[in-house]
């Protein structure tokens, strides 16, 4: 595949971002590659209703 | 491949966290990587040796990885080889994110994030 891009004039007066988060990207400048994933896991198992256990410690 | 100059008049950032970058200049590579646990519990109590990441299947199941098998020409022109931009305000960079005024060669970022919430039944709560 053949793919030409012509950067032209680009002015920009204000960014604002609350927040940039799990692994994202605001990027000012040109790059070649971005590889972002990000695994959030809260299935109904981890709503634990019940007395108090902490979390086993560290291995 | 000519890249561009950045030009930023400010830039406003009030918190980064967890393996997060910002960056202002040039780079070749950034590869953030943060692993969590994220507590929530009813009855605030909690201790500095708890938590095991390998006893949780999201914080080693492999990431889908597709590969490129196109070959890829790519032309760039830059007639204008600038971008300007007045001002910048982030409030919050967070869990392997990346903020870069500049030119990069690749970003690689991860982020696993296990989220468990500990609620008290009805009598528990009434005890105290």
């Amino acid at each position: 595949m053949n793919f030409t891009v012509v950067n032209k004039n680009i002015q920009v007066g204000h960014i604002d971002i609350m927040g940039v988060s799990s692994s994202s990207v605001l990027l000012i400048g040109d790059t070649k590659t971005i590889a972002l994933s990000s695994s959030f896991d809260t299935p109904p198992e981890s709503l634990i209703i019940g007395p108090f256990v902490p979390l086993s410690p560290q291995g | 491949m000519l890249r561009r100059v950045s030009n930023v008049g400010s830039v406003t950032v009030t918190s980064i966290s967890f393996s997060s970058i910002l960056e202002i200049g040039d780079s070749k590579q950034i590869t953030p990587y943060s692993q969590a646990l994220a507590v929530k519990r009813e009855y605030p109590l909690f201790f500095s040796n708890e938590g095991n990441f390998g006893e949780f299947s999201v914080f080693t199941r492999p990431i889908a990885n597709v590969p490129i098998t196109e070959t890829l020409n790519m032309a760039v022109f830059n007639e204008n080889p600038r971008i300007d931009v007045d001002h910048v305000r982030v409030l919050g960079i967070a869990s392997s994110s990346v903020v870069q005024i500049g030119n990069t060669d690749i970003i690689k970022a991860e982020s696993r994030i296990k989220h468990i919430r500990q609620l008290q039944r009805q009598y528990e709560r009434e005890e105290e």
